[in-house]
C-alpha cells in the first residue's frame, strides 16, 4: 500500500539532491574545485525564502498561492546569486589551480563563515515557512494522503533538469561548457573568455543550490548545521554518480535517494553505512562514477 | 563529612536572597576574579537546545556579578563551544590548562557528559552539568564522583514520565490492546527513551496488551523529510506514537505529520516536544497530545501566582533575552546558584575561601529552591551527585494569549516514583531505573 509513497518520496529527495550535486559537479567539472561551502548556498536559499515568505509576502499578500509559489523562490534565488557574486565567486576563482589543500581550507572556512552568519542573522532556532506546503493541499495516493507540494517539486525539478540537459547538449553555451570541463586549457587557447565564463558557471551552480533551498523550505525547517548534513550526502552522490558530470548528478541523486529510502524502511540504523559502502564499491569498481565522469 | 554538611541545607536560586558578604578585615578571600567556564552547544543542530541553556547560565553569572559576586569575587566567564565528544573534551582541557578556570558549567549532550566527567575528576575541577542526562554517567562511567554534579533529571525519568502521562491522559488502562509505534533519534537518548517508555507500558498495562507495530530510528538531525517514516507509521495501524525526537527534528516531524493527517489517526506521546524554546511550538501544534519537557521544567509551572521565584525568573529571563526559558535555561541557571550557595555556606563554616574539595560536602545532600521547584543533590549511590526534582508532563494546548502551544493540565509526579532510589542495588544494564521498575513495580498498577 505504501510503495507508491516511498517512490514519490525518493523522487522528492533526489530532486533536492540533484540541485545540490549538479552545482557541485558544475564547479568541479569546470574549475576543478571541490566547494565545501556549496551546500551553504542551499541553506542560505532556505533561510532567505523562509524570511521572505513570513516577513514580506504573507504580511502583505496573505496566503495567496501564486505569490507564495513565485515571489519567495525568485527573490530567494536572486539573494543567493548576489551573495555568491560578492563572497563565493571571488574565493573560488582565487582557489582555482592552487591545490586541493588550499581549496579545502578556503571553502571550509567559507562554510564556517556562513554558519556564523546564519546564527547572527536568524538565531539558533530552526526557521520554517510551511505556508506553501499547507496551501497546496494533499491528494490521495494509494489510499494515503500525500502533499501536492512534493509532487510540484518533483515536476519542477524534472523540467529544470530537462532544461539543463537541453542547454548542455543543444546550445552553443553547452558546447563551451562541456569543452571547458574536458580541457579548460584548450578552451582558453581557442578564445574562450575564461573570466566571464567562470563567473557564469559559479553563478549558475549557486543558483541551483539556492533554488534547492527555496524548494526545500516549505517542507522542512532550516537550522544551523543543515549545510553539513546535505553536503555529506551530496558528496556521496557525486562519487557514486560521477564527479563533474551532469549525468552523474542525475544518477547519483537517484541512487542515493533510493538507497536512503530503502534503508529507512528496512534497517534505518544502517542508512549512512549503506551509502558509504556503495560509494566505496563504486570507487573500487568504477572510479569515474556510474554516470561517467568525463566532465560536464 | 559526607552528606552531613549539605543535608538540611536548602539554598535559593536568584538575586536578592541574602548574599553572604565577608567582613573586610581578615576576610581571606582572593581578590582575583573567579574564572567560570561556560561550555554549551551554541552552534550546529544542537544550538536550539544549547543556546537557551547557555543563556540561563549567563543570566545567573550576570545577576551574581550585579549583586557583588560570590563573597565579593567577580565572576569572569570563559566560553568555549560544545560539539562532538572529542572536540568538547579538547576544549574542556584547554579551559582547565590554558584558561585556568575555577569551576565549570556545561553540556547538553549525553555523548559529552560521560566524556568530560573523568577529565573533571582527574583535574579536580568542580563541574556542573545542566543536561547530558544519560543514566550511564553516574551508573557506569563515574560511579563515585567527587567533582562532578548534574542538575537535570536523569534520562530514564523522561521515558517513564512520558509513559505514565500517556497511560493516565489517554486512559490506556481501559484498552484491550495498545498498538505502539516508536520513532526516536538513533543515539543514547532515543534508545533510553524507547526502553523506559516500553517497560512502563508493559509493566502497567501488561505485556500481552502492548504490541510494538513500528520502530523508526532516524539519525539525530540527519533527516529533514520524515515522509517515509510518517507513511510507515500510518500504515502500521498504531494507536499511540511514542517519540523522543527533539528540537528541529520534532518541529519538522510534527509539521509534516500534520499534512499527512497523522494526528487524526494516532495519539502522540512525546518526552520532549515542548522542551525547546516555548515559542517554537507554534499554534498549529495539535491539541491533546502528551507534551513532554524532558521531565524537568516548563516556564509556566509552578504557577506564577503562587510561586514568585518562577515568576521573577521568567520575567528576568525574558527581559534579558526576549524569549521564555527552557528547562535547560532553568537547569543551567540553578547550577550556578547551587555552586554559589555551597561556596558561601563553606565560607561560613571555614572562615575563608574554600578549596573545591571543601565545597563538595556542602553540595552533597543539599537542596536548592529554583524556578522549577526544589532540586536535591543525591549524596549516596546509585547516581551520587545526580540532581532530582519532581517530574512534569502535560497535554498540549494552544494558549490564545501567548500565541503558541503550551503544556497544559500539568501532571506533576514525585521524582521518587519515576527513578531508582538512593541505596537500591541492582544491575545497571540497561539502567538501574529500568531494573528497579522490573523488580519493584506491581503489574497492572499505575503508580501515580
Amino acid at each position: 500500500m505504501a510503495l507508491p509513497i516511498y517512490v514519490l518520496d525518493t523522487l522528492f529527495y533526489s530532486s533536492l539532491l540533484f540541485l545540490i550535486i549538479a552545482g557541485l559537479n558544475l564547479i568541479y567539472g569546470i574549475l576543478r574545485v571541490v566547494n565545501l561551502a556549496h551546500a551553504s548556498l542551499f541553506t542560505l536559499g532556505a533561510y532567505a525564502t523562509a524570511w521572505i515568505t513570513t516577513s514580506l509576502i504573507v504580511p502583505r499578500l496573505g496566503e495567496n498561492l501564486l505569490a507564495l509559489m513565485v515571489l519567495p523562490l525568485v527573490l530567494g534565488v536572486i539573494l543567493v546569486i548576489l551573495v555568491s557574486l560578492a563572497l563565493v565567486t571571488p574565493l573560488l576563482r582565487y582557489s582555482q589551480g592552487r591545490g586541493d589543500a588550499f581549496q579545502l581550507i578556503v571553502t571550509f572556512g567559507l562554510l564556517i563563515i556562513f554558519e556564523d552568519l546564519f546564527k547572527l542573522i536568524w538565531g539558533p532556532y530552526p526557521v520554517s515557512a510551511y505556508n506553501l506546503f499547507f496551501q497546496t493541499g494533499f491528494v490521495d495516493v494509494a489510499g494515503l494522503r500525500y502533499p501536492v507540494y512534493k509532487l510540484y517539486v518533483i515536476l519542477f525539478t524534472a523540467i529544470l533538469a530537462l532544461a539543463l540537459w537541453y542547454v548542455t547538449y543543444r546550445t552553443a553555451f553547452g558546447i563551451v561548457l562541456r569543452a571547458s570541463s574536458m580541457d579548460p586549457h584548450m578552451a582558453t587557447a581557442l578564445g574562450l573568455n575564461t573570466s566571464r565564463f567562470l563567473i557564469i558557471v559559479i553563478v549558475l551552480a549557486s543558483a541551483l543550490a539556492g533554488l534547492g533551498g527555496s524548494l526545500y523550505i516549505p517542507v522542512a525547517s532550516v537550522q544551523l548545521g543543515l549545510s553539513t548534513e546535505f553536503l555529506v550526502i551530496a558528496f556521496v552522490g557525486m562519487v557514486i554518480g560521477g564527479l563533474g558530470s551532469f549525468v552523474g548528478a542525475v544518477v547519483g541523486s537517484l541512487i542515493v535517494s533510493s538507497l536512503r529510502t530503502l534503508t529507512l524502511i528496512v534497517f534505518p540504523e544502517l542508512e549512512l553505512v549503506v551509502l558509504y559502502l556503495v560509494a566505496v564499491i563504486v570507487l573500487l569498481w568504477k572510479p569515474e562514477g556510474i554516470g561517467g565522469g568525463r566532465g560536464w | 563529612m559526607g552528606a552531613v554538611a549539605g543535608a538540611g541545607a536548602v539554598y535559593v536560586a536568584g538575586p536578592g536572597r541574602g548574599e553572604v558578604k565577608p567582613p573586610e578585615v581578615g576576610a581571606r578571600i582572593p581578590t582575583t576574579p573567579l574564572k567560570v567556564g561556560l561550555q554549551y552547544m551554541t552552534k550546529g543542530g544542537g544550538a536550539a537546545w544549547g543556546d537557551p541553556t547557555y543563556k540561563g547560565a549567563r543570566l545567573a553569572v550576570e545577576e551574581i556579578n550585579a549583586a557583588g559576586g560570590i563573597l565579593g569575587r567577580r565572576l569572569e566567564f570563559v566560553e568555549r563551544d560544545e560539539a562532538g565528544a572529542d572536540a568538547t573534551k579538547a576544549e574542556f582541557e584547554k579551559l582547565i590548562t590554558v584558561d585556568k578556570i575555577d569551576v565549570h558549567f556545561c553540556c547538553i549532550s549525553s555523548g559529552n557528559t560521560p566524556a568530560l566527567a573523568p577529565i573533571a575528576e582527574e583535574y579536580k575541577v568542580l563541574t556542573f552539568f545542566a543536561d547530558g542526562c544519560t543514566d550511564i554517567l553516574f551508573e557506569k562511567t563515574v560511579t563515585n564522583p567527587m567533582y562532578t554534579f548534574r542538575v537535570t533529571n536523569i534520562q530514564s525519568a523522561d521515558g517513564v514520565t512520558a509513559a505514565l502521562g500517556a497511560i493516565k491522559f489517554f486512559n490506556l488502562m481501559e484498552k484491550d490492546k495498545v498498538r505502539v509505534a516508536h520513532i526516536h533519534p538513533d543515539y543514547a537518548y532515543g534508545r533510553n527513551a524507547y526502553q523506559h517508555i516500553q517497560v512502563v507500558f508493559e509493566k502497567v498495562l501488561g505485556k500481552d496488551r502492548v504490541e510494538i507495530v513500528y520502530e523508526g530510528w532516524p539519525k539525530l538531525f540527519g533527516v529533514t523529510d520524515f515522509g517515509p517514516f510518517i507513511t510507515s507509521i500510518l500504515a502500521s495501524g498504531a494507536d499511540v506514537l511514542a517519540t523522543s525526537l527533539w528540537a528541529a527534528d520534532w518541529i519538522n516531524f510534527y509539521k509534516q505529520a500534520l499534512g499527512y493527517g497523522l494526528f487524526k489517526k494516532v495519539k502522540v506521546v512525546s518526552t520532549i516536544s515542548h522542551g525547546i524554546a516555548p515559542h517554537m511550538v507554534e499554534s498549529d501544534y495539535p491539541e491533546g497530545q502528551i507534551a513532554g519537557v524532558h521531565a524537568n521544567y516548563y516556564f509556566l509551572y509552578p504557577e506564577h501566582e503562587s510561586y514568585p521565584l518562577n515568576r521573577d525568573f521568567v520575567r528576568r529571563f525574558y527581559e534579558r533575552w526576549k524569549e521564555y526559558p527552557t528547562n535547560g535555561s532553568e537547569g543551567a541557571y540553578v547550577s550556578v546558584y547551587l555552586y554559589k550557595s555551597a561556596v558561601e555556606r563553606a565560607y561560613q563554616a571555614l572562615g575563608r575561601w574554600p578549596e573545591p574539595e571543601e565545597v563538595i560536602p556542602f553540595l552533597e545532600g543539599a537542596s536548592i529552591l529554583g524556578p522549577a521547584g526544589i532540586l536535591s543533590i543525591r549524596a549516596r549511590p546509585p547516581n551520587k551527585h545526580q540532581g532530582y526534582k519532581n517530574a512534569i508532563t502535560g497535554i498540549s494546548r494552544v494558549d490564545p494569549k501567548l500565541g503558541f502551544s503550551i503544556v497544559a493540565d500539568p501532571l506533576r509526579i514525585p521524582v521518587e516514583r519515576v527513578t531508582v532510589p538512593e541505596g537500591w542495588e541492582g544491575p545497571t544494564e540497561p539502567t538501574m531505573t529500568y531494573n528497579w521498575i522490573m523488580a519493584t513495580w506491581r503489574e497492572g498498577v499505575l503508580p501515580i
